[in-house]
C-alpha cells in the first residue's frame, strides 16, 4: 500500500513537470530548455510568498497564492521569452533550443546571485499524516496530488472545452490547416508559452512544498523530464503522461528493492532501448 | 589506397595548413615562457579543451550536437585514473589509448539507439545518455570512489630531457597530441569521407538514395569525436592529479556547445575561437566567476539572435576583404575559395 502511494506521488510529480514542456514542444516544434529554471522560479514563488505572508493569511491561503501569483508571473516570462526569442529565430527550432540552454544558465546566475546557492525548504504547510491500510500518507503529499489533479483537469478542461484549446490543438496537429482557419499564430504562440510556463511554476510551487527549494532543482529534474518525453513521444500529452506513470513505478520499486540509486541509469537504458525499437517513443506520430 | 596515393592526393589546404602548423609551432613551444605559473595552466586547460571541442566539431559534421560528449570524455579519465593508480600501475601510454578506446566503444554502444533521433531530439537523447553515465561515475562507488572520485593520479614518465611533472613539459605533451589531432582531424575534414558525412547532414535521403551509407556516415564522426574526447579526458586527469563526477557535468558541457555556436561549426578553426573568446570572458571575470555561466549564456543568445554564423564569419569575411590586396586578385574569383 506504502508502495503503491509512493508510486503515484512521484508519478504526478513526474506528469506535473513533463506535461508543461510536452505541450510547448508539441505545438512550437521546440524545446524550451528554460523550461527547468521556470520551475524553479514556481518553487522561489512559494519560498518567497510564505515569508512575506506569514503571519498575515492562513498558510493554505499563501500556498494557493504562491500558485497564482507563480503562474502569472512566470507565464508572462514565458510571453516575453516567445515575443523575443521564439519570435526572432523562428523557423529555426534548433536555435531557439540552444537560445532557451543559454537562458537557463543565466537565469540560474541571477537566482544565485540574488537570493543565493543555498537550498531552501519551506515549513510543512499542512503537518501531520494519515495512517491509511498499514501506508503513512503526509497530508502534504496528498494535497499536492489534489492540486495535481486539478492542474491537469485544468489542462483538459482548456484544451478540450474551450475555443482557445481547440486552436492550440489544431496548431499542434497541423499548423498550415489551422492557419487556413484563420487562427492567429502569434496568439496560439503567446497562449501556448503562457500555459506551458504556468504549468512549470505551479509544478515548482507544489514541489516546493515537499522537496528543497535551490536554484539548481530545474536542472536536475529537467533530464528524467527528457526521459519520459522521449518515451513517451514527443508532443504526445496522452504519452507522456503514460511514460510518467511508468517511471514513477519503475523508480519507486527500485527504491523500495534497495536499488534507487540506480534508478536514473536504468531509465536512461529504458530510454536507449525505446529508442533503439520505437524511435517514435510509445505514443508518438511520424514526425 | 596506398600511402603514396594519399601523400599525392593531398588538397593544397591540407598543405598550407601543415606549413601553417610547422611555421606556428616555435611560436605555440615558446609561448609558456613568456608567461606566469597561473596563466601556464590555463594555456593547459585551453588545449585540453581545444582538443574536446575539435572532437566535439568532428560529431557536428554529421548533423547532430551531442550533449553526452563531456560524459564521454570521462570514460577516457575514469580509465586512466584507475589504472594508473593501481598497485601495479599501468603505463600512461596504454591508458591513453586503451581510455580513448573505451570512449569509442560507449559512442558506438549508445549510437545504435541516439542515432535514430535527429536535431534537439538527439541533444535530447544524448543528453539522457551522458547524464546517466555520469550517474555511473558517482554510484559505482568501488571502481570510480563515487563523489570524491580518485585522487593521487600520477603524471608520464618525461622523456627527450622533459619532466611532465611541470606545468610547461606536460604543455608540450598536450601540444604534440593537439598538433597531431589537428592535423589528422584537417585531413579528414577534406577528405572524401570526411566530405560525404557533411553530404549526409546536409540531405540524408537524397544521401542515401545514390548509394551513399548513410548510417555508417554518422556512425563514424560520432564515435571518432568521442574518441578524441577520450583521449582529452585521459590528459585531463593527469593533468589535475584527481578526477570526480563534478569535473564532467554540465557546465563544461555548456562550454563546448557554447564555444561550438559562438565560434561557428562550418570551419575548422570556429570552435577554437568560441572556446577562446568564452575562455577570455572566463579570465576577465574571474572575480566574479559566479556571473560567468550568465555571461557564455548570453553570449550564446546574442549570438544566435544577432549576428548568425559567429566569430568564424566575421573572419571569413575579414579574410574575402583582406586577399585581393594581399594576392593582388580579383576580389569574386578569390572569394570562392575561402572556407
Amino acid at each position: 500500500m506504502q508502495v503503491l502511494a509512493n508510486i503515484i506521488f512521484l508519478s504526478s510529480f513526474y506528469v506535473s513537470f513533463a506535461v508543461g514542456l510536452a505541450l510547448v514542444f508539441g505545438v512550437m516544434r521546440t524545446i524550451n530548455f528554460a523550461h527547468g529554471e521556470f520551475y524553479m522560479l514556481g518553487g522561489y514563488a512559494l519560498w518567497l510568498l510564505s515569508g512575506v505572508l506569514s503571519n498575515t493569511i492562513p498558510d493554505g491561503a499563501t500556498f494557493i497564492v504562491a500558485m497564482l501569483v507563480g503562474a502569472g508571473v512566470v507565464g508572462i516570462l514565458g510571453m516575453l521569452v516567445q515575443l523575443t526569442l521564439f519570435e526572432r529565430l523562428k523557423e529555426q527550432p534548433f536555435s531557439i533550443f540552444m537560445a532557451t540552454l543559454g537562458l537557463s544558465y543565466v537565469l540560474q546566475v541571477v537566482v544565485v546571485k540574488t537570493i543565493g546557492p543555498m537550498g531552501r525548504s519551506v515549513p510543512a504547510i499542512f503537518p501531520g499524516f494519515i495512517m491509511f491500510e498499514g501506508a503513512i500518507l503526509p497530508i502534504q503529499r496528498i494535497v499536492v496530488l489534489g492540486f495535481t489533479a486539478l492542474m491537469m483537469a485544468g489542462l483538459w478542461y482548456f484544451l478540450m472545452r474551450t475555443d482557445l484549446g481547440r486552436a492550440v490543438r489544431a496548431t499542434a496537429q497541423n499548423k498550415t490547416g489551422a492557419m487556413l482557419q484563420g487562427i492567429s499564430m502569434g496568439k496560439i504562440a503567446l497562449t501556448t508559452m503562457f500555459v506551458g510556463s504556468a504549468l512549470a511554476a505551479i509544478s515548482g510551487t507544489l514541489m516546493g512544498s515537499v522537496l528543497m527549494i535551490g536554484p539548481f532543482m530545474g536542472a536536475e529534474a529537467l533530464w528524467r523530464a527528457f526521459i519520459i518525453i522521449i518515451v513517451g513521444g514527443i508532443g504526445s500529452l496522452s504519452g507522456t503522461v503514460v511514460a510518467a506513470l511508468l517511471f514513477g513505478l519503475i523508480d519507486t520499486l527500485m527504491t523500495t528493492f534497495g536499488a534507487g540509486k540506480f534508478a536514473a541509469m536504468v531509465d536512461a537504458i529504458i530510454m536507449l532501448l525505446v529508442l533503439s525499437f520505437m524511435p517514435n517513443g510509445l505514443l508518438g506520430s511520424r514526425e | 589506397m596506398t600511402i603514396l596515393q594519399f601523400i599525392t592526393s593531398t588538397p593544397k589546404r591540407f598543405v598550407y595548413a601543415l606549413i601553417g602548423t610547422i611555421i606556428a609551432t616555435p611560436l605555440l613551444v615558446a609561448l609558456p615562457h613568456a608567461l606566469t605559473s597561473y596563466w601556464q595552466s590555463v594555456l593547459v586547460i585551453f588545449a585540453l579543451n581545444t582538443i574536446m571541442v575539435m572532437g566535439y566539431r568532428v560529431i557536428t559534421t554529421m548533423g547532430g550536437w551531442s550533449f553526452s560528449h563531456v560524459a564521454t570524455a570521462g570514460l577516457g579519465a575514469y580509465t586512466t585514473a584507475i589504472l594508473m593508480t593501481l598497485e601495479t600501475p599501468w603505463s600512461f601510454w596504454a591508458t591513453l589509448f586503451l581510455g580513448a578506446g573505451i570512449s569509442g566503444l560507449f559512442a558506438l554502444i549508445i549510437a545504435y539507439p541516439v542515432l535514430r533521433t535527429r536535431h534537439y531530439y538527439f541533444f535530447l537523447s544524448t543528453f539522457a545518455a551522458g547524464e546517466a553515465l555520469r550517474q555511473a561515475y558517482i554510484q559505482f562507488k568501488g571502481i570510480t570512489g563515487g563523489s570524491f572520485g580518485i585522487s593521487f593520479i600520477p603524471r608520464p614518465e618525461g622523456f627527450w630531457g622533459i619532466d611532465f611533472n611541470t606545468t610547461t613539459g606536460f604543455y608540450y605533451l598536450v601540444l604534440a597530441i593537439a598538433l597531431i589531432i589537428w592535423l589528422l582531424l584537417y585531413r579528414f575534414d577534406l577528405s572524401r569521407v570526411g566530405r560525404t558525412i557533411k553530404a549526409v547532414a546536409a540531405n540524408e535521403e537524397l544521401s542515401e538514395s545514390i548509394g551513399i551509407n548513410t548510417w555508417g556516415h554518422r556512425t563514424l564522426p560520432f564515435v571518432l569525436g568521442s574518441v578524441i574526447a577520450g583521449f582529452a579526458g585521459a590528459l585531463s586527469a593527469n593533468f589535475n592529479g584527481a578526477i570526480n563526477p563534478l569535473d564532467f557535468g554540465s557546465i563544461l558541457m555548456f562550454k563546448l556547445v557554447a564555444a561550438a555556436i559562438v565560434g561557428g561549426v562550418s570551419t575548422f578553426f570556429g570552435p577554437i575561437l568560441g572556446l577562446l573568446y568564452l575562455t577570455a570572458l572566463e579570465e576577465i571575470f574571474r572575480a566574479f566567476a559566479e556571473w560567468v555561466p550568465l555571461l557564455w549564456g548570453a553570449s550564446v543568445i546574442a549570438v544566435l539572435m544577432i549576428w548568425s554564423g559567429g566569430l568564424e564569419m566575421a573572419v571569413l569575411k575579414l579574410l574575402a576583404l583582406l586577399r585581393p590586396i594581399l594576392f593582388n586578385r580579383a576580389k569574386n574569383s578569390s572569394a570562392k575559395n575561402i572556407g
